[in-house]
């Protein structure tokens, strides 16, 4: 399945267009749309503060015993699992880190989503292809 | 009861019964250590620039100026 790099904001151009995903996130009664930023350089899959409490997940300090560093900053993070369906594939279980901020976009890294999904980009079409990993 | 006892009568459930069977499963495995996929205390590292908006295009307008043959003299 095959999406288009998309800005977020009219102020921005192709420049700034980069490969961002809509997906749904279901944690246990709680169903949310979402947009991911698919990001090869993260090493793992980072949820901001408010798109847990939407999903009515329950921060617990003693729990945010993960660290995550590097140009955000450094910020403590608990682990978090969610179901996830992009388009009509079938749904995977995506492991996310969820931080105590919001300044920090929804970024689907290496583990997992890269570990559940092949990606493929196309930056001169402005598309990027996602399907599910070869069984 | 073992699996090969219970295989039979989970395969005659319908489809989105098993999905739901395997989502009930998967999160109960979540939790198990055997395939945490996070490492307590450990450091994991975000490597991209976020928000860089409007660096892309300044990147492509400076090669354009140095691909001009006055900036290649």
């Amino acid at each position: 399945m095959r999406f288009k790099y998309s800005t977020t904001d009219p102020s921005q151009d192709e420049f700034d267009s980069l490969p961002r995903l809509p997906l749904v996130l279901q944690f246990g009664s709680q169903s949310i749309e979402v947009v991911g930023l698919v990001d090869s350089a993260a090493t793992v899959n980072v949820l901001p503060y408010d798109v847990g409490l939407r999903l009515e997940a329950s921060w617990d300090d003693g729990k945010a015993n993960i660290r995550l560093a590097g140009t955000l900053g450094n910020l403590n993070a608990m682990p978090l699992f969610v179901t996830a369906q992009v388009g009509q594939f079938a749904p995977v279980r995506l492991a996310f880190v969820w931080v105590k901020s919001n300044e920090v976009p929804l970024i689907l890294g290496q583990t997992n989503f890269f570990m559940e999904f092949d990606v493929c980009f196309y930056r001169s079409q402005l598309e990027f292809e996602v399907k599910p990993k070869s069984r | 009861m073992s699996l090969t006892e219970l295989l039979p009568s989970i395969r005659q459930l319908p489809v989105l019964d098993k999905i739901r069977l395997i989502r009930i499963l998967a999160e109960e495995l979540d939790v198990e250590a055997n395939i945490f996929p996070f490492e307590p205390y450990k450091i994991y590292y975000l490597a991209t620039p976020y928000d860089m908006f409007g660096a892309g295009k300044a990147l492509m307008d400076a090669l354009r100026t140095t691909d001009t043959p006055a900036a290649a003299e």
